[in-house]
């Protein structure tokens, strides 16, 4: 780096005030004007994280979003180019520094995860896929999804109720989100923990549903097998009209 | 040749719309690397319909941080996807100790960082194979400033290679900030590197103080500003900004038609009086 020692200093004076807004005094600066760098700098970012996050933003308590907002920035060095992508950033500062727990929030990780994996999905590289003639035999044949998905596990069920609610029934949930081929919108599905597992892994191990069958007594103890296909069934026909499932072979 | 940058906000607008006819389009590749999806098929669209000019805005290069190469080969790439002729990027940083910032903030005029840009632009021209376009950014405050303005930017363009993006706004919003002319100061500029001109709104705040929103209409004083400059430098493809506030279709369609008009009776005047 061939700057001086006084120049660093200085671009870094006014970085630093930018992300913590803590006063400061910069050679040759104008001191009633340096806040307007902090307000453009610190609005981009509040911004970014109340697009990203509409529904924690809605539900939070307001001094408890300024001071998540706040901490990220001062504390926490900002590595993605792309602002778009800053959310993430902000998710993981939020889990790894256990806010949650100190503002008894229980529902925090699952509800920014959830919003998270909304915009992630919806921006993603594409993923090219066309969909296959679709006549293989679901319980035996092999099934391939849409795969621009996600499959969420949450303790708390965000992707149903508000937020206030939803922190009232805590439990094993699994949101299914994937983006439509056409349109690029994404559609979410409640699923039970069978369709979670059969979903994971039929896409994991490209498991036929006929050999997943044998695991079901192993998780849920008496069970219809019979039953338990036929719903199955009826499961993989409807995510076929949804065009998740894509082909069967 | 007349754009305008292209906008999330009214993008619909650009494809299906009849009342906007920019020559150009202009986005920031930062907003669209990697980006698939509704989004993607749309920029394909746009892309298909219209030359595009790429403005960056976190290449940082007056940071202090080491250039960022995983950036640059994403960028580069982009670039060669979407036959992109111009790239153009801030005379300012975005970045600093590991930590981008969003923003533009000013660099200090002093002849080390004119070192330093300097190679950083040779650096980034080697490695993207194109010659590449500066922005003198608007600033609110200089910062540990040893040179004026006029001659760090002189310094940047002469040593490194690069061309300038005259904004002409920013010399408006920079001469009312800090008190100079702003017709001096253009005169002052390296108008035979000019390759690239943008135009736009902004907002006065305060008495002694005018932020570069990109949320206004043009003010006529700009549009005379504007008239002056491009009656120095030779043409070039000129840029209407319009980031916030945006306004019904036939306005923009209108501050074009004003930004055409006016090119038109300076750059093909002085055409003829060539030929």
């Amino acid at each position: 780096m061939s700057l001086s020692p006084d120049t660093y200093t200085a671009q870094s004076q006014l970085a630093k005030y930018c992300r913590d807004g803590n006063t400061v005094e910069i050679p040759g600066s104008t001191p009633n004007r340096l806040h307007q760098y902090r307000r453009l700098v610190f609005n981009i970012i509040q911004d970014s994280f109340e697009s990203g996050y509409p529904i924690s933003f809605k539900y939070l308590p307001t001094e408890v979003w300024d001071e998540l907002v706040h901490d990220f920035f001062a504390i926490h060095p900002c590595q993605n180019f792309q602002v778009w992508k800053l959310p993430k950033e902000f998710l993981e500062f939020v889990i790894e520094n256990n806010y949650a727990a100190k503002h008894n929030i229980p529902y925090l990780k699952d509800l920014l995860n959830f919003e998270w994996a909304e915009m992630e999905l919806y921006n993603m590289p594409d993923k090219p896929y066309t969909i296959g003639t679709l006549k293989g035999d679901i319980i035996n044949g092999a099934i391939r999804f849409n795969p621009e998905y996600l499959l969420l596990p949450l303790e708390y069920p965000v992707h149903i109720y508000p937020p206030p609610i939803a922190e009232q029934k805590k439990g094993n949930y699994f949101v299914l989100l994937f983006r439509e081929q056409e349109t690029g919108k994404i559609q979410f599905i409640d699923l039970s923990v069978w369709y979670a597992f059969i979903i994971e892994q039929i896409s994991q191990n490209q498991t036929p549903i006929s050999e997943l069958l044998q695991y079901a007594p192993q998780l849920f103890g008496n069970i219809s097998i019979e039953e338990l296909k036929k719903n199955t069934t009826v499961f993989i026909q409807s995510m076929i009209e949804k065009k998740f499932v894509i082909d069967i072979i | 040749m007349i754009g305008i940058g292209y906008r999330r906000d009214f993008a619909e607008e650009f494809i299906n719309g009849s009342t906007i006819k920019p020559d150009f389009v202009e986005f920031a590749p930062e907003n669209w690397i990697g980006i698939g999806g509704y989004w993607k098929k749309q920029l394909n669209q746009i892309a298909e319909r219209y030359p595009i000019i790429c403005h960056g805005l976190s290449l940082s290069i007056g940071s202090p941080d080491p250039l960022d190469f995983d950036f640059l080969k994403q960028l580069k790439a982009f670039l060669k996807e979407y036959k992109v002729e111009i790239y153009s990027e801030h005379l300012s940083y975005a970045k600093c100790d590991n930590a981008h910032l969003y923003d533009l903030l000013p660099i200090p005029f002093r002849e080390d960082a004119v070192t330093h840009i300097v190679e950083r632009i040779k650096t980034v021209q080697d490695y993207l194979e194109r010659q590449f376009v500066m922005e003198n950014v608007s600033y609110y405050t200089p910062v540990a400033a040893e040179m004026d303005e006029s001659t760090f930017i002189n310094a940047i363009v002469e040593k490194s290679g690069c061309k300038l993006l005259l904004d002409v706004n920013n010399v408006y919003v920079n001469a009312f900030n800090h008190n100079y002319n702003a017709h001096k100061f253009i005169d002052s500029l390296p108008l035979d590197k000019v390759g690239y001109i943008h135009m736009a709104g902004h907002l006065q705040v305060a008495d002694d103080l005018i932020i570069d929103t990109h949320g206004e209409a043009i003010i006529d004083p700009v549009y005379k500003l504007f008239e002056y400059a491009i009656g120095k430098t030779k043409p070039v493809p000129v840029l209407l900004e319009r980031d916030f506030n945006v306004p019904e279709m036939d306005e923009l369609q209108g501050e074009l038609n004003k930004l055409k008009a006016i090119t038109n009776l300076k750059w093909n005047k002085k055409h003829e009086l060539i030929a």
